[in-house]
């Protein structure tokens, strides 16, 4: 096989590449160009830090009133919707207020008090966030309530990038986002080494084939903070408002990039009995503390 | 023109700031305005070329209460098709002709076109009573300038060019800096751009290669000086009393070998008769440091990049006082006091800088499209000129043709001031 096209951009905090396959590489150029564009796009959209960003936007007014939003963002509130019912809560892209609590916006961690947690707690959960189709708009239904799309972003932004290369009939294609999210499109299988927590690249707990499919990873290990002596990992658990530590990594195998993203975080939260009934899943594990590895395929 | 934003003079300013405590010069107030929900009916709108910036417009305007998007319109069925994907609701046109006699109560249409296509489309638009944005630049020759402005001298519609810095509140915070001379006398300014970009797009229908990559075409492109420098220019031209006298600009391929003939790299330098010089440097080959403004005075620096501003004073510099209580930031080894986006907003509402604090939010909350957008639609509402009309429009784009042209001669170009005249 030829030499790909390799083309790559930084945004939403990673290295976004893409590995492109043709015979023509002066056309795949500018191809490339514009899925890189779109993620830059997503970014713009989606970032929580950005004032500019819509889901800022949203997050200053809809506690206030409906605020009418994208409608390529809106459906991405709609998807995130589903995920979190599916995976009964441990899926949430409301879990901001739990990590203000606990120092990470100011990366700082502290333990918060107990009141502060359940005070917390209660600003959080996508029952409190109304979408209305017909209208396009978003509302939080008490304030305090925000949106931080941080744990599906990246994989919604590979799944844009992925939709321009197949508009261009590019169906030989590999793209990742740093390492935790990545596709392959349809046009040959392409193996993915998912690397072992602790010891790196040096060992892999499982390799997946992606296939017009694609591959979330999170772990505890990469992002941490230190609270009194010990590090903690940044995924909270929504529906207790503490820091998830059974699993330390967990993997999802699934047609978007965006549902693995936060699948795989889902995974985290809650582990195998989790896995067991989420459907549309190629591919899941989980690695525990002990380093046992829990893994299921579908037949 | 209704001025939107006071403007203080310089006593008053420092009168404000003195008889602040606490950190008087982080001068901002709580950034966002509110929704304009209740600032009258939607504004029906229409957009003409939905390229990536086209679509980029048309994205934001369905989500804006304040647009009514009736209809998009593209000759390239697939640019037609992902508009269409944006704005379910709205019609979709390939002819804007069609458009136009298709649609009715129309208001305002923007247009996004390829820029040497900006003149008859506007012309069209302008003669059936439509409040026009037309991306910048205005055009891309000096008498396609001159005929959209004259065309909207003549009407009383609003006629708005997409120099988004005219209406960006950091902007106009650090020119009221500059006004009153806390940067001394001006000496020089910069415009930098840099972006790792082909520019080149994609062509799914090859009788549509020259079409969609016009942007690549020297004889009916004018490059990165146009297309990027336009704003640069603006800035510059925006700040001086007078026009400049001579351009001298160079550029070559370093990246994108691609058989265009349109440089990936070009640097430009602008004379005043004042010694005065503006540049402007930008690649489409790197990326380190994106896009900023800096001016440089003989008492101090202002940095503007992306919503924020920077003013950095020299050490001879004399002391204001209220410095001292300033929030500051490091940019590389120089540290600069921050300027944030709404401290006019905040002395209009009353609020004294660094007393009200809680009332401050220091960063842009609005992205600038959008303010750009709004003030447009503000202008349709008020019957009032916008902040970067055709007057704006036909300067700067001529300061970019004549840029692009001592590009393409390989030589200094004198300028004749007339060429700035409608």
């Amino acid at each position: 096989m030829e030499e790909p096209l390799l083309r790559a951009v930084n945004a939403m905090n990673c290295r976004f590449e893409l590995a492109l396959h043709g015979d023509d590489p002066e056309r795949l150029q500018p191809i490339g160009q514009e899925a890189l564009d779109e993620i830059r796009t997503v970014e713009r959209q989606l970032n929580f830090f950005s004032p500019q960003s819509e889901i800022s936007r949203v997050n200053r007014w809809a506690a206030e009133r409906p605020v009418k939003v994208q409608l390529r963002v809106f459906r991405l509130l709609e998807r995130c919707r589903t995920l979190w019912e599916l995976t009964r809560g441990a899926f949430d892209p409301t879990v901001s207020p739990l990590l203000r609590v606990w120092g990470w916006y100011q990366k700082r961690g502290r333990i918060p008090p107990e009141d502060e947690r359940r005070e917390a707690l209660r600003c959080v959960g996508m029952d409190l966030v109304e979408l209305n189709r017909e209208k396009c708009t978003v509302r939080f239904i008490r304030p305090d309530v925000s949106v931080n799309l941080g744990s599906v972003g990246k994989g919604y932004a590979l799944d844009r990038a992925a939709e321009i290369l197949s508009e261009h009939g590019v169906e030989t294609a590999f793209l990742h986002a740093g390492s935790s999210s990545a596709t392959g499109l349809s046009g040959r299988e392409w193996p993915v080494a998912i690397a072992h927590p602790l010891e790196g690249e040096k060992s892999e707990i499982a390799v997946v084939r992606l296939c017009g499919s694609s591959l979330g990873v999170s772990g505890l290990h990469r992002n941490v903070l230190e609270v009194e002596g010990k590090s903690v990992g940044h995924v909270l658990d929504p529906g207790t408002g503490t820091p998830v530590t059974a699993i330390l990594t967990a993997a999802v195998v699934t047609r978007s990039a965006a549902d693995a993203d936060a699948l795989s975080t889902a995974l985290l939260c809650r582990g195998p009995e989790l896995a067991e009934a989420l459907p549309d899943v190629d591919f899941a594990l989980c690695m525990n503390r002990d380093g046992a590895v829990w893994k299921k395929t579908a037949s | 023109m209704t001025d939107r934003y006071s403007r203080a003079t310089r006593r008053q300013f420092l009168w404000l700031a003195v008889t602040a405590a606490g950190t008087v010069c982080r001068l901002s107030a709580k950034g966002s305005r509110e929704p304009a929900a209740g600032d009258g009916p939607p504004v029906s709108c229409a957009v003409i070329g939905t390229g990536f910036r086209g679509r980029e417009i048309l994205e934001l305007l369905t989500a804006w209460e304040q647009a009514d998007v009736k209809a998009y319109c593209d000759v390239y069925a697939p640019y037609l098709a992902r508009a269409a994907r944006l704005a379910p609701d709205s019609r979709g046109f390939e002819d804007y002709r069609e458009m136009l006699s298709e649609i009715d109560e129309l208001e305002a249409v923007f247009l996004t076109t390829p820029t040497h296509l900006h003149r008859e489309i506007a012309e069209d638009l302008l003669r059936a009573g439509k409040h026009v944005y037309c991306e910048a630049p205005m055009a891309s020759t000096i008498e396609d300038c001159r005929a959209i402005a004259r065309a909207a001298s003549a009407v009383d519609s609003v006629f708005a060019v997409g120099l988004q810095n005219r209406s960006n509140p950091v902007y106009e915070h650090a020119y009221q800096f500059l006004r009153s001379r806390a940067a001394g006398s001006p000496v020089t300014d910069k415009g930098h751009w840099y972006e790792n970009n082909s520019w080149r797009r994609p062509v799914g229908q090859p009788e549509f290669e020259e079409f969609l990559n016009w942007k690549l075409d020297a004889d009916i492109s004018l490059g990165l000086l146009g297309e990027a420098g336009v704003h640069s220019f603006d800035n510059s031209l925006r700040q001086r009393p007078d026009f400049p006298v001579a351009v001298s600009s160079f550029g070559s391929i370093m990246k994108w070998r691609d058989g265009r003939d349109v440089e990936d790299l070009v640097s430009c330098v602008v004379e005043y008769a004042d010694g005065y010089l503006s540049r402007f440097e930008a690649s489409l080959a790197n990326s380190f440091r994106q896009k900023y403004y800096l001016v440089n005075g003989t008492e101090g620096s202002f940095l503007l990049q992306d919503a924020r501003a920077w003013w950095f004073k020299e050490a001879d510099a004399p002391s204001l006082g209220w410095e001292v209580y300033a929030s500051r930031e490091k940019i590389g080894d120089e540290e600069g006091i921050v300027l944030l986006a709404d401290a006019t907003q905040l002395l209009e509402r009353g609020f004294i800088p660094g007393q009200h604090q809680e009332e401050s939010d220091g960063d842009l909350e609005d992205d600038p499209l959008q303010l750009a957008i709004e003030e447009f639609f503000n202008a349709i509402r008020e019957g009032v000129a916008p902040a970067a009309g055709f007057r704006e429009g036909h300067q700067s784009a001529a300061m970019a043709i004549l840029a692009h042209q001592s590009l393409r001669r390989r030589e200094r170009v004198e300028i004749d001031s007339a060429l700035f005249e409608i």
